[in-house]
Formats: C-alpha cells, structure tokens, sequence
C-alpha cells in the first residue's frame, strides 16, 4: 500500500484497511517513524480539516481517530517511546461530585486526533486524585472540565494543591465545562479557558509551543 | 375530536418493551450503590459486581404497585394537583446557571430566585414552584445550605406545590424535612423531585442516595434520563428508547421495591447530540418525537409522565427560541404529557433563564393547549338554529349563540400582536417590552401567601440548628 491510499483509509476511517496496510508496510520493510509520519497523520490532518469544514462529523472522526491509532499501535513497539510523535502530554478529568463527562470526552477525542497523548482520569477526581496523577504521569497540561456551578469551586481548590504539592510550575493549567468563563479561568489562576473542543486544542497546542520558546 | 398525537403503533410499542426487557434481563443495570444491591438481590435478581440483571417478573411487580397518577399537595390545598390522569401540569425550569432580563446575560443571584418564585406563583401558566429554578451564586456556608434555603424560599414565597431537588442523601433529607415542617400532620405526596440515571444504563451513588430518601419518605420521584442520541446513547431513536426505557424500568423497580406504591412518574428529557459540536440539542425536532413516545410509553405502562417543555438552543429570546420552543410545547401538549418541567423560560439548552421568555412560553403553552382541545363536534356547537337564524350576509357578534362560547372557544393572547400596524412602534422590541412588563407588574402586585406564625418558627428554628445561620429572605 501507497502513502497515500493508507492517508485515505485513515479518512474513511476504515480500520481493517489500515491495519493491513501497516502490516505489510511493516513486511516490507518501510521505516516504522515513516509509516506513522506519512501514511497515519497527514490522513488525520486531513480529517481536522474536513471536520472543520463541517464536511466530516463526529462519529466519523471517531472512526478515523480509532483507524489512525490501530496502526500505531502495530508500530509502537518497534520504536523508542521517545520517538513515537506526540505534541505533548495532556492528563483529563471532570471535577470533584461532578459526572457531566460528554464534554471532556470530545476534548479529549478531538486532543488524541490532534496527536496529543492524553491520560483521562475519568469523573469525579478530588483535588488530591489530580495532584497524584501530575505526579505520575508528568503531564504538559491538565485539563479540568466543570458542568455545575457548585463543582467549579474544586478547580480552584485543585490548582491551590499542585501549588502546595510543588507541581505548579512546569504545568499549564486549562479548564472548561458550559458554566466556566475566561474569567474564572483568570479569576482562579489557570492558564487557559476553552469553549469548546476545537479552541480546546488551540489552547494546548499555544502551551506546547510557549514552552517550546 | 381532540387531538392526541401518538408516534408509535401498538406493536412498536410492543416491540421497545420487549428490547427494553431483553436488555434489563441480559445486559442489565449498574446501581453504584450497595444498599440498592441488596434490594435486587434480595428479590432474587442476579448481580454481578454492581451490575443488576433484572428479570421481567420484576419488572411486572413493580409495575403493578405504581399509582397510576397521585395529587401533588400545595400548602394551600386548593392549589394542589393531580399528576395523570390525562391533565398536563406545567413546572417552571430547573438547574439555570444564568438569567437574562431586559437582553443581559449574568449569574443566577438568589435575589432572583426569589422574583422568580414571586412572579411564577402568580402565573396562571405554571402549576407548580420552587426547586431550584436557578442555582444562584451568593454566599451560603455550604452547598447544602444554599439548596436547602432554595427550598424553604420556596416554601416561604408561594403556595403552590413544590418541585424537589436531588444532589444525594443530604440536600435530599433537607428538601424532606422542610416540606414536613411546612405540612405538619398532613399526609401526601409534599414534594416532586426528580432523579436522573447517568446514561447509559447507570445509577450513581448521589442519584440512589436520593432515590432511598425519597421512596422511603413516600414522596414524589421524576425517574428522566437525559441521553444524547448518538454520544449516551444510541444514534437512534429506536436505539435511545431502548435504553431510556431499560434505564426508567430499573430505577422504578427500585422505587417500589423500597415503598410500594412509591409515586414515580416515567420522565424522559433525552434528545440527540449534535453531530458537528456533540452539543446537547433541545431544539431539535428529534427531542419533539422523543417526547411523544415517552408519553405513549407511559400511558402504555399506566403511570404518569415528565417530558418535553418549550424549549430551546437559542440564546436570545429571538426567532429561532420562538419556533423551537413552539415545537416542543405543541408536541409536550399534543402528547399529553403529565408533568412538563421546563415549561417556559428556558434559553441556551437549560442554561439560562429568560424572565422575558418566562412569560412568552405562557402564551406558547396556552396556544399549544388550546390545540390539544380540539375542535368539539355536537348539536350546540354546530350552531344551526344561530345560523338560521342569521340567515346570508349577517354578523354574529351580538348573537346569544356567541355570548354562551367565544370565551371557551377561543384562547386570548396575553402578548401576540393582533393589531393593526402602528407606525411609531418599534417592532425589533415590542413584544419583549410587553413580557417585561407582566413579569416586572406581577413582582409589583406580589403578595405573599400566608404561612401560620407556628410553621415560619419551625422552618428557621430548623435553618437556624441545621446552618447556624439565618435564611436570606426579603
Ligand atoms: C479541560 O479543558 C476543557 C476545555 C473545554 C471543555 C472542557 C474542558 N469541558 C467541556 N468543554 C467544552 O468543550 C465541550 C465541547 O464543545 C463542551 O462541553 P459541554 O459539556 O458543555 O457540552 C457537551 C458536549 C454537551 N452537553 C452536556 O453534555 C451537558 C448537557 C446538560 C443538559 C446535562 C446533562 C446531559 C446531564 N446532567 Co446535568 N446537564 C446539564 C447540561 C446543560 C447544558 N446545556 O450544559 C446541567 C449542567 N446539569 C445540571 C444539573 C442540575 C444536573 N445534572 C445532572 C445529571 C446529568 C445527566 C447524568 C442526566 C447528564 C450527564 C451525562 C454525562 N455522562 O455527562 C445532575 C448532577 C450530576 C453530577 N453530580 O454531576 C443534576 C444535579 C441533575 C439533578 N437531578 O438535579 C444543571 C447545572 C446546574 C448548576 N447550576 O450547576 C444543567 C445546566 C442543566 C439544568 N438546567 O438543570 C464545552 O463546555
């Protein structure tokens, strides 16, 4: 398989087919970093922009997000942790008492398509649950979604613990949810406010790069 | 004839009962709750881990304890209503994080929650009061407090009956225990509140929790799951009544398995996902359909239901919120819904509460019910011996034939324009100016319904205890 008929499969979303195509490109001999650089991602690339269009929708960027994944997951072991491609390290969870998690599940969906690595704790995570998995996992950012206005109080609570805990520093914070606005988000001390997925990325893709500089 | 819009056909509604009971029997339902375990394993049912298989043996049980409606007590009897039993009631919203009066949007205040009980107690639109129409910021001790004073405001400002509010065992004794400090002696159902499962197919702690204190108490529970086609559940229709069917049966199972006789209302505010955001659509005509079968289900079950409302996406009270809402209080109405929440006022997918709209969807709601009545065929109102006696080219104005039925046959607006144009109005504003003024009239003629001296001492004596503080009322 071409390149560029595996770029398609990604769009389409057809998981069988780019599984095979990884296999055999695999057999072939083709470089495994190639395989994820040139025939998984720029298929991915194409869904952002055919979704942004509004020409692609959800679901199918379900499909083409799980597609692209299969076949790197088939490369994966071939390579150095540290050479698979990703953008960064996001660690994702809804707040304290809080279950709203359609939110955060697209973010963190539209994140992985992106090429994002993203850790997602789930629901309910207290203030301490989150500083334990910064520890952990080390983390670029953590994103903290909110849907009712009595939970958004333990975001704040939670930024004051990564502040005690010491983790503070090397961590952007971004928060969001329907009842959280940019000014909670300064009001509290994140670092960055999305309304919705899409600007979801735009903020982490800015952090990547700020601490890029 | 009056018009009752049914969806499905007899055997389709046969065919979702039994999916449903497929998937309760083989997939089943996880209850994050031990208590609620022990129920279903005591009456025998399977569970593995927190997952419940429930057998259709059970299902008809519980079923068979269900009223088929109960009366909603008011602290003024004469106000109190019967949920089913073919009459629709309509609930203000519930849960608003904004309000918007006079085209601003800002947080909930607890100053407005207390307008708002005001000018809903004096509508003849909204049946019942209270909950928590907004959740307010401000400054409470705690949470608990702030959804307890929620409920005593409630109680304090009107005298209509009360909806409930369900966060887990606390805030739920709460609401409980201020309904009995306001009813004393007297027996019944106090208050309604309503418990979502998390779709699909969970209950969590919090929601069981309150379930236990509700059921046990002999109070009012709304069972609604709140699906999004496509994301909790199916994309579907079909799909997503299966499981919000399955979803409803299993926490009214535990209803009656707890009480018997439990009074529980089949709810269901499940609409679909948008495709391009995921966002949450209330607008979309795919809710219209979903309310529509939820009543036909619950009629098919023999319980009353919770559906529908006017809602909307729309931001502003603008075009769009006017047909969308219109398109939900018609089908609400038309499927002859027992208890509608939601039932004007609602902007931004049930975020933000319009005082405007609150006002408008009354008129909104008056129209669709007046379509639900029907046209009545009979001797009297085919109106022969008038016409005869009319006879060509004559008016009917003064008729006595006329007299005796324009009031009942006709619905009169309180703000659509019937006039003719006026050159100096500004029609970009007028009909929101005229809802502004109901609202803002109806807060200045508000007098509160009296409370004996004996319930208002128990009711802070209790704040006082439970708080250590004394509730906002003015
Ligand atoms: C980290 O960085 C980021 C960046 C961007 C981020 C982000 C994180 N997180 C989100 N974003 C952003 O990107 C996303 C994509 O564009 C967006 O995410 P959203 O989550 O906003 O949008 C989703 C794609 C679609 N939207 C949603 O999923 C939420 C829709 C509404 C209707 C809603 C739903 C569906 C549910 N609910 Co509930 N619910 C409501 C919601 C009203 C509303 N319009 O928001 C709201 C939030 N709920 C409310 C309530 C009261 C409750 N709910 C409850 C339960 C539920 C269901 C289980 C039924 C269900 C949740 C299912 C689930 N698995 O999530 C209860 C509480 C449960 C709990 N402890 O969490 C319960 C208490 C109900 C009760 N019985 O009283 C209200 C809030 C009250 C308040 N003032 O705080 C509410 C406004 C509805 C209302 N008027 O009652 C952006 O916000």
């Amino acid at each position: 398989m071409e390149f560029a008929e595996m770029n398609e499969h990604v769009v389409k979303g057809h998981i069988e087919e780019v599984l095979q195509g990884t296999r055999g490109m695999l057999a072939q001999g083709v470089e495994p970093l190639r395989i994820i650089n040139e025939g998984l991602i720029p298929g991915m690339n194409i869904v952002g922009v055919l979704f942004k269009k509004g020409d692609m929708f959800v679901p199918e960027v379900m499909h083409s997000a799980k597609a692209m994944s299969g076949g790197i997951g088939l490369v994966k072991p071939l390579i150095a942790e540290n050479d698979v491609p990703s953008r960064g390290k996001v660690l994702m969870g809804t707040v304290k008492g809080d279950l709203h998690d359609i939110g955060k599940n697209l973010v963190t969906m539209m994140l992985e398509g992106q090429g994002f690595t993203v850790v997602d704790l789930g629901v309910n995570i207290s203030p301490d649950g989150f500083v334990q998995a910064v520890r952990e996992h080390r983390p670029r950012v953590l994103g903290m979604s909110a849907l009712l206005t009595t939970t958004m109080t333990s975001m704040s609570e939670t930024i004051r613990a990564l502040e005690r805990a010491g983790l503070r520093q090397d961590l952007k914070v971004m928060i969001g949810g329907a009842p959280v606005t940019s000014a909670f988000a300064r009001e509290i001390g994140a670092d960055g406010y999305a309304a919705d997925a899409g600007s979801a990325v735009e903020v982490c893709a800015r952090f990547v790069e700020e601490s890029a500089a | 004839m009056t018009p009752l819009l049914e969806v499905l056909e007899p055997k389709e509604v046969e065919k979702l009962h039994e999916a449903t009971l497929r998937t309760l029997e083989n997939v089943g339902v996880e209850f994050q709750l031990e208590e609620a375990l022990e129920v279903f394993k005591t009456l025998g049912a399977a569970v593995k881990g927190s997952r419940v298989y429930i057998p259709r043996a059970l299902v008809a049980r519980a079923l068979a304890t269900v009223p088929e409606r109960f009366c909603l007590e008011a602290r003024n009897p004469d106000r109190s209503l019967w949920i089913g039993g073919g009459e629709t009631v309509f609930a203000p919203p519930a849960g608003c994080v904004y309000v918007q009066a006079g085209g601003l949007r800002r947080e909930a205040t607890p100053g407005d929650y207390l307008d708002l009980v005001r000018v809903i107690n004096q509508s003849g639109h909204y049946g019942t009061n209270g909950g928590g129409i907004v959740i307010p910021g401000g400054t409470f001790g705690s949470d608990e407090e702030r959804f307890a004073w929620l409920v005593l405001a409630g109680h304090w400002y009107s005298d209509k009956p009360q909806m409930g509010l369900n966060l887990g065992k606390q805030v739920s004794q709460d609401v409980l225990d201020i309904s009995r400090l306001v009813f004393g002696d007297r027996l019944g159902c106090h208050v309604l509140g309503t418990v979502n499962p998390d779709s699909p197919l969970i209950y969590s702690t919090q929601m069981l929790e309150s379930l236990f204190v509700y059921a046990r108490g002999g109070q009012g529970l709304i069972i609604a799951p709140c699906s999004m086609a496509m994301a909790t559940s199916p994309a579907t229709l079909a799909g997503t009544l299966v499981v919000n069917n399955a979803e409803i049966l299993a926490g009214i199972c535990l209803a009656q398995f707890i009480r018997p006789g439990t009074p529980v209302v089949y709810g269901n505010t499940s609409t679909i996902s948008d495709m391009q955001t995921m966002a949450i659509s209330l607008g979309a005509p795919e809710l219209s359909l979903l309310v529509l079968a939820t009543a036909q289900l619950a009629r098919f079950y023999r319980l009353p239901s919770r559906a529908g409302g006017a809602l909307t996406d729309a931001k502003a009270p603008d075009i769009q919120a006017g047909m969308e809402s219109m398109l939900s209080i018609l089908a609400t109405l038309a499927g002859e819904v027992s208890i509608v929440m939601h039932a004007g006022g609602i902007l931004d997918s049930f975020l933000t509460l319009s005082f405007e709209k609150l006002i408008l969807d009354e008129d909104a709601g008056g129209m669709a019910g007046r379509f639900r009545q029907g046209i009545r065929v009979d001797d009297e109102t085919l109106a022969l011996g008038t016409i005869s006696e009319r006879g060509p080219g004559a008016h009917f104005l003064d008729a006595d034939h006329t007299l005796r039925h324009f009031r009942q046959e006709q619905w009169h607006p309180q703000l659509s324009d019937r006039e003719t144009y006026r050159v100096e109005r500004d029609y970009q504003t007028y009909i929101l100016a005229k809802a502004e003024q109901v609202w803002r009239g109806r807060l200045q003629t508000y007098n509160r319904p009296v409370l004996s001296v004996e319930s208002e001492r128990r009711m802070l004596t209790f704040y006082q205890q439970r708080f250590g503080s004394e509730p906002f009322l003015v």
